[in-house]
């Protein structure tokens, strides 16, 4: 999330030192293409959540996370309430992922195929959300004076931001659950940032 | 390409026996199934494999599906039932131990507790000189299978069990056929060279004093079994990234020893194995070549510790859930040394590193922490190996100890020049 402001934040300041020909329209256009972009990654990624739902033999979160899907897709469910279900959502999956790797749980092949075509999907939404930062950036940088520019820059900064955890949470979680093997691996994960420090003498 | 080319070797084969010998390949008596040690001694610690080797028509039975599932183009030799001949070569598949373990663990869909049975089966490949009764080359391996049940397995459904992983050859994804897969990647070769040993794993006193404290360990073995399996399983390790055979560590090799010299030390190059189809059905006495290289592994200390995630609930609107995340950590000693068997080995490579890794679930669980360690000693054997061979800057970044002081010694980019020299110049492993 820092990462992604400071990247933006960076762009923004880099451009006081331009002047650029800008008009409404293309910051509208840009505005557009930012939250079409951001739609797009969230129904995607919440579609790869359902699908890996199902691989996971979990269908009741399953149907209820297509339901999300479902919502997002035709606008019903707008803004920060589609984000905050979408990331709800990835929590709960993330959190059964790791529980399975914990026990060295094995998926059988039908799983795997049906994880590998979850995992496009949230590649798509990665994709998304990458043409929606570009299109954030375009639209803070049109229109207005420095000032106005930075507070644009940032609340679409935030928007994406939003997105870019719990979707990074997701992707961690997807490749944990593909590296679930047939060889008896015995579940680990790498040792979080909160808990690194309990490690730091040895 | 590759297939094309074994076609083509086989149809000369089938043309001429005499071009097999013309192309390198030695023909080799395929002697089955045996055992580590004298059969009375396998069976009392490996009951299930020891009934089923026991029975002579379904051993042979097995025998006739390795032997059909196991021609492979990375090695030089051809295996035929009635093979050998001039060359004397023989080889076997020496199973050296049974393992079950049951996890238990809470089905979060149901609340229900389940067993996650996992069923591992040591197994040699061992090529050897029946005249000379002098071992070639020996591969080990770890062939696993799993099974989900709704409680701890009974006897006769880990003898099930066991059955069907021994019967599995030729069964697309049985765990024998992943085995023999794994096996035939290797260039199994009758003139090797160079051939590797893992020394005993050995640790600190404060070490030795947890493992025995860990549940699973207790007074008399808990630190020696966990130094034998931990070996064992890194033999395997370092076969496979290595491609090299190995010369097994014996099992008297005493890990804790009182005596500072015997401590992780190999104890002699006998290796003794029952293979009733060429060396008949008492234990035989085979010579161990004297290793080339040797990796010591040395663990200076363990550590656990736990933190609570918390995240709120997708069921519950509103509600927060704990998610705990467990997490092992040790301090690994790793030597690399050019054995000499006049006494002055000498020590090639030594780092120490640490690795830390961590277990997430929610609600209860029953965690061993002596299985947890055995694992994470395991999987930090793996990621060595395979930084040994990669030369992989940010994993040697990632894992210098804190004890490493010297500035120098820390510098990742003076590890890999140094690791590139020695793993890819001089012991010629391959680069992945």
């Amino acid at each position: 999330m820092k990462k992604l402001f400071k990247q933006l934040s960076l762009l923004i300041g880099l451009a006081a030192f331009f002047v650029f020909p800008s008009s409404a329209r293309a910051d509208d256009t840009a505005l557009g293409v930012f939250y079409a972009a951001l739609k797009i990654s969230q129904v995607q990624a919440t579609r790869a959540t359902a699908d890996y739902y199902d691989a996971l033999g979990f269908g009741a979160e399953a149907q209820r996370t297509t339901g999300l899907a479902n919502q997002l897709d035709s606008g019903n469910l707008g803004g920060n309430e589609g984000i905050d279900a979408f990331s709800a959502s990835t929590g709960h999956l993330v959190v059964l992922i790791d529980d399975l790797r914990a026990r060295g749980a094995i998926p059988t092949q039908l799983q795997l195929e049906r994880a590998k075509a979850a995992e496009a999907k949230l590649d798509s939404a990665n994709a998304a959300l990458a043409i929606a930062v570009v299109a954030g950036t375009v639209a803070a940088l049109d229109g207005g004076n420095l000032l106005e520019k930075i507070a644009k820059g940032a609340l679409l900064a935030a928007a994406a931001a939003k997105m870019t955890e719990p979707l990074g949470e997701a992707r961690r979680a997807a490749r944990a659950y593909n590296n679930l093997t047939l060889s008896g691996e015995p579940g680990f994960l790498a040792v979080s940032s909160q808990l690194q420090p309990a490690f730091k003498d040895l | 390409m590759r297939q094309l080319g074994s076609a083509f070797i086989a149809l000369l084969s089938m043309a001429s026996p005499g071009v097999a010998q013309d192309l390198g390949l030695q023909q080799v008596k395929y002697c089955g199934l045996g055992v580590q040690g004298a059969l009375t001694n396998f069976a009392t610690s490996n009951p299930n494999v020891a009934e089923i080797y026991n029975d002579a028509n379904l051993r042979q039975s097995i025998n006739g599906q390795l032997l059909a599932a196991s021609p492979a183009e990375n090695w030089n030799i051809n295996l035929s039932a009635e093979g050998g001949g001039a060359s004397g070569l023989a080889m076997s598949h020496v199973i050296t131990f049974e393992n079950v373990d049951p996890q238990p663990f809470i089905d979060p869909r149901t609340g229900k507790k389940l067993y996650n049975v996992s069923y591992s089966v040591g197994i040699n490949t061992v090529l050897f000189d029946l005249n000379a009764r002098q071992i070639r080359a020996l591969v080990p391996a770890i062939a696993r299978f799993s099974d989900l049940k709704d409680a701890p397995p009974s006897a006769s459904e880990q003898r099930a069990a066991f059955d069907g992983i021994l019967q599995s050859a030729g069964t697309p994804d049985g765990p024998l056929a992943r085995w023999l897969s794994s096996i035939k990647s290797l260039p199994l070769r009758y003139d090797e060279q160079t051939y590797f040993q893992v020394l005993p794993v050995n640790f600190e006193d404060e070490v030795r004093e947890k493992l025995i404290g860990e549940p699973g360990g207790t007074e008399s073995d808990g630190a020696k079994e966990f130094s034998e399996r931990a070996t064992t399983q890194s033999e395997a390790l370092i076969a496979m990234a290595f491609a090299k055979p190995i010369v097994p560590a014996t099992l008297k090799a005493d890990p804790i020893s009182s005596d500072p010299a015997m401590a992780g030390q190999a104890s002699s190059n006998q290796y003794v194995a029952t293979i009733p189809d060429c060396l008949g059905d008492t234990g035989a006495d085979l010579i161990m070549p004297d290793p080339t290289y040797q990796l010591r592994l040395t663990i200076h200390k363990l550590a656990s510790a736990q933190y609570n995630h918390e995240f709120d609930s997708y069921l519950d609107s509103g509600q927060k859930s704990v998610q705990q995340e467990v997490g092992f950590g040790g301090r690994f000693g790793a030597e690399i040394i050019a054995f000499n068997s006049i006494g002055d080995s000498t020590i090639l490579d030594s780092r120490t590193f640490s690795f830390a890794k961590s277990v997430r679930f929610t609600g209860e669980r029953e965690l061993n922490s002596y299985e947890e360690y055995l694992k994470l000693t395991t999987t930090f054997v793996r990621e060595l190996l395979d930084a040994y061979t990669s030369q992989d800057k940010d994993w040697i970044k990632a894992h210098m100890s804190a004890a490493v002081t010297d500035k120098k010694a820390r510098k990742a980019s003076r590890v890999r020049k140094a690791w590139r020299e020695l793993f890819q110049k001089k012991l010629r492993i391959p680069k992945r």
